[in-house]
């Protein structure tokens, strides 16, 4: 597989994209230990003017990784099949090796990081002290080890790929035809329940940001903090009802519970307007958690407190979307046949 | 958004007014591009046309090779293969390649009693092939090789160099010439004349599976009955193209990355260098209130223009090299060992992902590379310029 | 209580702080600029007004003491936020015009406004307003590296007030000036002090100091202020 063209390219790409991080890691690093912003000194300034540099690098880091994101998914998804036996979609080129979802799940990861400390950065940009400075460029000694640690485990996948090994694909990973689930996601899983529970944490999620946005109390209170948590309710529960129930809608099948098959063209690309809205949800509901950490400090208070209402709504509307979009697929499903 | 816009509107300006610098980089950028882009859409089209052919090959054929090469097989073994559990049809396949010695070409023989259903043909009388006499359908290739055609007369050597004579009763179309093109279909008994294979052997034995998911089941139990047979199935040979191509494509690829890092080297050096005129004008823009932001974003801006012109230009241009042109510099070192001697054209086929990837590999990196020149040109300090003479 | 634009309180300015090399630029410079004043800062080259008015036209941070300009604490902000505000704020006349001779006229004039989000209407109307006040408008549409002294002079002029600043700064506006555009820009600044805007210059013109337009004359020697004269 190393020979593969899309293989060359993500493993390129992402390499850069690392080596960037990494740089802007260690030049971050030396800008946090030394920064102080009550010194005009030439010193002070030289790191004033080195973070404009490492802001640059991660902002190219941040857009190059949600490409990386889209393209790997392209690449297991429709490149990979006609070339891997039993695979037909992402799912069988995934599980063609141990590192493949690993890889998956770690770039999900480094987007979401990534998307924190963008928010972190405007944030800091927006007052004239730049008075997040030093916890944005400590939070990138944590962020760029795992993207390190991200492009390592994606070299390992792609050159352990054997093609001549027979690979599972969804029927097998997620049950369908009788076969019994061999994931842990599809395993267990009571249809019902699991509708239940969408409707419930959509309900909270939409009522809790709502409040937010219109309520002042609600904003000074500790309620922002459940924010995270009912965010990240939708995003496992929205994922679970999407591929245990609304799948069937989608592909006209009872069986057929593939989370991947949904971002082909034969399914009009539905699957990325949900997993984008998932993936709003889930960076909006705990941006408003940080927002909520942020306005503790005074400097902060206005800023932290427009982006609070901001993501707010922004995750109320998005889970609302999703609601509407599932449930008018099955609608429209009904309606027809 | 409207910042970003204005910013791109004076850079472009900016870049106009020091256009030799800008073309020369350009030029050079675009033909880095060329020479991947003629390279990966030849494979794509390559990969393409082979599955078109694929399409037409049995799930599985069946072939005897003795000493390490293919030998006629004997047709007794169609009665077993037939009754293994699986198998729709199974069918003895003569045919060969012909090698005319005065074209220098290599075509393809078919023994055919029955026009092969799928072909398209241009005109012709059906019933003349059934009938046992020696008539033939040909393809474009012989066909102009020696300037004949329908109604006409062909003569063919067989392998004791006897003369046997053919008449021209159908001509494939040339929209069916990726299949057809070096094709003479000729009756049963003719192929065997012209290829020297006995009655009771066939060239290989063609077999149809009913279900897909069962080939490899059925290739399996054939190859483990039969001992010295070669068992090739229709995903093998896909898996084969792909590889072949793909594995010569990467070395060519791999040759090309080394001179792209070169090249952005070249760029750095280049993003970095200032004329004392762009010095000068730079700090004349910080001066009256450029921030560091700003320059960057105009960097940056300069950087997209350069990239996102020089890959569209050489895309564009690998596209003429390769479909228009039929890619004269890569085609002998890529296709070297095809059989299909008469040339063939390239089906017009790129896919989009291509020219994604193209666009990904050649962007982001020199975006990259410009980052730190860029940053280095922004938080120049502009009260030299008001100490400046 | 008149408003002040500018509050100077202990400036130091010290350039390549730590090496060999170091200069100590201004020290312990503390003064007042009202609103709508006109100021001249007063003195030898090398007495620091030059550096001064960098700081004061926050295109550099002063090494120690405090600055406020029209109320914020600029002392202590970071470089782009400086600009910005700058930008938004105060006008910058050099002493060589320090025009971008391949553009036109039109483009140096808009130049400071390019990296903010006007639109291109705003944009043109407020270049045509500027460039009508200070009689060039004819002269938009050409190089300014064709232009005449004069012309270049009031492009410059123009560019600085593109923003409408409250605040305009001159640093020697009739160095290599013959008397008739120095008495030209003279006339201009009277124009601005009409119009409202505080003026600071530096220079060591004396035709400069003696205008009837200024408020106040502040000297400089060896980077401390030696005497500051009121003009009744």
């Amino acid at each position: 597989m190393m020979t593969d063209h899309w293989v060359i390219s993500l493993l390129l790409g992402d390499t850069l994209s690392t080596l960037m991080a990494v740089l802007g890691t260690l030049i971050g690093w030396k800008i946090a230990v030394r920064w102080d912003p009550n010194s005009s000194s030439q010193f002070q300034l030289m790191l004033e003017r080195k973070s404009y540099l490492v802001s640059a690098l991660l902002v190219y880091v941040f857009t190059f990784e949600i490409l990386s994101l889209w393209l790997f998914i392209l690449t297991v998804n429709d490149h990979f099949p006609p070339l891997i036996r039993g695979a037909m979609c992402a799912t069988g080129s995934l599980n063609v090796d141990s590192f493949g979802w690993p890889t998956l799940y770690l770039k999900v990861v480094v987007f979401f990081l990534l998307s924190f400390w963008i928010y972190l950065h405007k944030i800091d940009r927006q007052l004239p002290e730049y008075p997040l400075t030093k916890e944005k460029f400590l939070a990138l000694l944590a962020l760029s080890p795992v993207i390190l640690f991200t492009t390592i485990i994606e070299f390992l996948y792609f050159v352990n790929i054997k093609p001549d090994i027979i690979t599972t694909c969804c029927s097998v990973t997620f049950g369908a035809a009788g076969n019994e689930p061999t994931s842990v996601v599809a395993m267990n899983v009571k249809e019902n329940l699991v509708i239940g529970l969408f409707y419930l944490f959509v309900g909270i999620n939409v009522a809790l940001n709502m409040s937010i946005v219109f309520f002042d109390r609600m904003r000074n209170s500790v309620m922002p903090f459940f924010s995270p948590v009912a965010g990240a309710g939708v995003v496992v529960i929205g994922f679970l009802a999407v591929i245990h129930h609304y799948a069937k809608y989608i592909y006209s099948m009872p069986a057929h519970h593939c989370p991947f098959d949904m971002l082909w063209k034969e399914y009009y690309f539905i699957g990325y307007i949900i997993d984008g809205l998932l993936f709003m949800t889930l960076i909006s509901s705990f941006i408003v958690g940080i927002a909520r950490l942020l306005k503790r400090r005074k400097l902060l208070e206005e800023v932290a407190n427009r982006s609070l209402v901001r993501n707010a709504l922004a995750t109320a509307c998005s889970t609302g979307a999703l609601f509407v979009i599932v449930t008018l697929i099955k609608t429209i499903w009904k309606i027809l046949y | 958004m409207r910042r970003l816009i204005n910013i791109l509107g004076y850079s472009l300006i900016a870049m106009l007014r020091h256009w030799r610098s800008t073309v020369g980089l350009i030029l050079v950028y675009s033909f880095i591009v060329f020479a991947f882009g003629s390279v990966l859409f030849f494979i794509e089209a390559l990969l393409y046309e082979s599955e078109i052919v694929i399409k037409w090959t049995p799930e599985i054929w069946v072939q005897r090779i003795m000493g390490g090469r293919l030998v006629p097989i004997d047709e007794s073994m169609i009665k077993q293969i037939k009754g293994i559990r699986g198998v729709r049809e199974v069918e003895a396949r003569i045919w060969g390649y012909y090698y005319d010695s005065i074209t220098g070409g290599v075509f393809t023989i078919i023994g055919s009693d029955s026009l092969p259903r799928y072909l398209k043909y241009v005109s012709g009388d059906t019933t003349m092939l059934s009938r046992s006499m020696p008539v033939v359908a040909c393809g474009t290739g012989y066909l102009e090789a020696y300037s004949s055609g329908l109604g006409r007369e062909i003569v063919l050597l067989d392998t004791g160099q006897n003369m046997v004579t053919l008449k021209v009763a159908m001509v494939f179309s040339s929209e069916s010439d990726l299949l057809t093109r070096d094709l003479i279909v000729v009756p049963k008994e003719i192929a065997r004349q012209l290829l020297g294979i006995t009655h009771g052997y066939a060239t290989d034995i063609a077999v149809y599976v009913s279900n897909s998911d069962e080939v490899r089941t059925v290739a399996q139990k054939i190859s483990r009955r039969f001992k010295s047979t070669r068992v090739v199935t229709r995903n093998d040979l896909r898996s084969t193209y792909r590889s072949l191509f793909g594995y010569r494509g990467s070395l060519f690829i791999f040759g090309l990355s080394m001179s792209l890092m070169a090249f952005l080297i070249l760029a750095w050096v280049k993003a970095s260098g200032f004329s004392s005129k762009e010095r000068r004008e730079l700090g004349i823009q910080k001066a009256v209130g450029w921030g560091i932001s700003d320059v960057l974003i105009q960097r940056f801006w300069e950087g997209v223009v350069v990239s996102v012109n020089s890959t569209l230009l050489g895309l564009i241009a690998a596209y003429i090299h390769v479909f228009f042109l039929d890619a004269p510099v890569l085609k002998p070192f890529l296709v070297g060992w095809s059989v299909i001697y008469p040339s063939f054209h390239l089906l017009r086929h790129v896919e989009a992902s291509s020219v994604l990837l193209v666009f990904f590999l050649s962007v982001l990196p020199y975006t990259a590379a410009t980052i730190v020149p860029a940053w280095r040109a922004a938080v120049a300090d502009p009260s030299e310029v008001i100490n400046a003479i | 209580m008149p408003y002040s634009v500018v509050v100077a309180d202990n400036i130091v300015k010290i350039f390549n702080d730590g090496l060999p090399n170091e200069v100590i630029a201004i020290e312990g410079v503390s003064f007042n600029i009202n609103e709508g004043e006109t100021i001249v800062f007063q003195g030898p080259s090398g007495s620091g007004k030059t550096t001064l008015l960098t700081v004061i036209g926050c295109m550099a941070k002063p090494s120690s003491g405090d600055l406020f300009v029209l109320g914020s604490r600029v002392s202590k902000w970071s470089e782009d936020f400086l600009t910005q505000f700058r930008r938004q704020h105060i006008g910058f006349i050099f002493q060589n015009f320090n025009l971008i001779g391949d553009l036109t006229a039109f483009q140096n004039i808009a130049l400071p406004l390019v990296p903010t989000g006007i639109g291109t209407a705003e944009l043109n109307h407020r270049v045509e307003t500027w460039a009508d006040k200070l009689s060039i408008k004819h002269r938009l549409r050409f190089k300014t590296g064709i232009l005449s002294g004069g012309e270049m002079q009031r492009v410059a002029v123009a560019r600085a007030l593109i923003a409408d600043p409250e605040i305009v700064i001159a640093d020697e506006p009739t160095a290599h000036l013959d008397t008739r555009l120095s008495q030209s820009i003279m006339d201009i600044f009277t124009e601005l002090k009409f119009l409202g805007k505080t003026i600071v210059i530096a220079t060591h013109d004396p035709l400069v100091v003696r205008a009837s337009i200024v408020d106040k004359v502040i000297s400089f020697r060896d980077g401390h202020i030696v005497n500051e004269t009121e003009k009744l």
